[in-house]
């Protein structure tokens, strides 16, 4: 690793160690530690860095999850656990406990975390009949 | 497990029809997908098409898939990037027609809405790359591949792919100079 190289390794990839090449990390790490002015270069680079992931994702809503998964071979022959079965699973009553009357009423509010493990899911609205909140079962029911 | 391919185990799953490897499957790869589809697009409706229309080639091509040709999640990116060139060919105008609003030198705004603001400037900037740039961008730097898997993405040599980086973040820097450096 020298200064050339370590110039480019962070124009092309960022401050972030983790986003260099995994065949140069540790040459590149020893390299900023040794050298005062690596650190400033790197610096410069973490602004923009720092910019780019303000940028956040846009999350999948539960209407694109229930199409998606509709048109899935197992869910269009309605095939899958039925609600009765989630609800005696330890996940449907831990989940029925964090959602509780909201369930019931059919109606969700503007993010709901768990739908599907470790997302989080903009909800699009009241929830079409017979398709699960909690994302482990969605009962079609008419196929199709 | 496959320890070379961390998908196989679910795709052969959604193969023969679990429901439980679909919605794993599902929830594994949407939130990148869509994430993908976005940034390249710049356009949530479209990103979503696109996204929607990876998994269902996904059901569909699950059971002809061959373990050890290449990695699922590399095949998925490819099927993403095709579909994304084929709207951004199509596209006639800018997706931006208005110059980006300036930053307000005012007293600080609330942190949140600072960000906002920031992602949407990083959009837009994003928006004025050229594609291939942006690609790069996207892969390496939003999606977190490694130069080798974004470089056979991309069809390049990592050199190339390192100078398609280094330009784009060159760009990104010119047209995000006048923001203020966050604190």
């Amino acid at each position: 690793m020298n200064p050339s190289r370590f110039e480019a390794l962070i124009s092309a990839y960022g401050a972030e160690p983790a986003r260099w090449p995994a065949a140069e990390r540790e040459m590149a790490l020893a390299f900023l530690s040794a050298q005062p002015d690596a650190g400033a270069m790197a610096e410069a680079e973490r602004t923009l860095d720092d910019a780019l992931d303000a940028w956040k994702p846009q999350f999948p809503t539960m209407a694109l999850r229930n199409a998606i998964l509709a048109a899935s071979p197992p869910f269009r022959r309605g095939v899958g656990p039925n609600w009765r079965t989630l609800w005696l699973s330890g996940a449907g009553l831990a989940a029925a406990c964090a959602v509780g009357v909201v369930v019931g009423a059919g109606l969700i509010g503007p993010s709901l975390a768990g739908a599907f493990p470790g997302d989080r899911v903009e909800a699009s609205g009241v929830l079409s009949d017979g398709v699960s909140l909690f994302g482990s079962t969605l009962d079609v029911g008419q196929g199709g | 497990m496959n320890d070379a391919d961390p998908d196989q185990d679910l795709v052969i799953g959604v193969a023969r029809g679990d429901p439980a490897a679909v919605r794993a499957l599902l929830a594994r790869k949407l939130p990148r997908l869509l994430s993908l589809a976005r940034r390249m697009l710049a356009d949530p409706v479209e990103a979503e098409d696109v996204a929607q229309e990876v998994m269902l080639r996904v059901w569909r091509q699950a059971p002809r898939w061959r373990p050890g040709a290449a990695r699922f999640d590399t095949w998925m990116h490819r099927v993403a990037l095709n579909l994304c060139y084929d709207r951004l060919r199509r596209r006639r105008d800018p997706p931006f027609e208005t110059a980006p609003d300036p930053i307000d030198p005012g007293p600080a705004p609330d942190r949140g809405l600072m960000a906002a603001d920031v992602g949407a400037r990083v959009e837009r900037a994003m928006a004025g790359l050229p594609h291939r740039q942006r690609e790069a961008i996207v892969l390496c730097h939003y999606q977190e591949l490694s130069n080798i898997d974004a470089a056979a993405l991309m069809g390049v040599s990592i050199e190339a792919l390192e100078s398609l980086l280094s330009r784009a973040r060159r760009a990104l820097r010119a047209a995000l100079a006048d923001m203020a450096k966050p604190d």
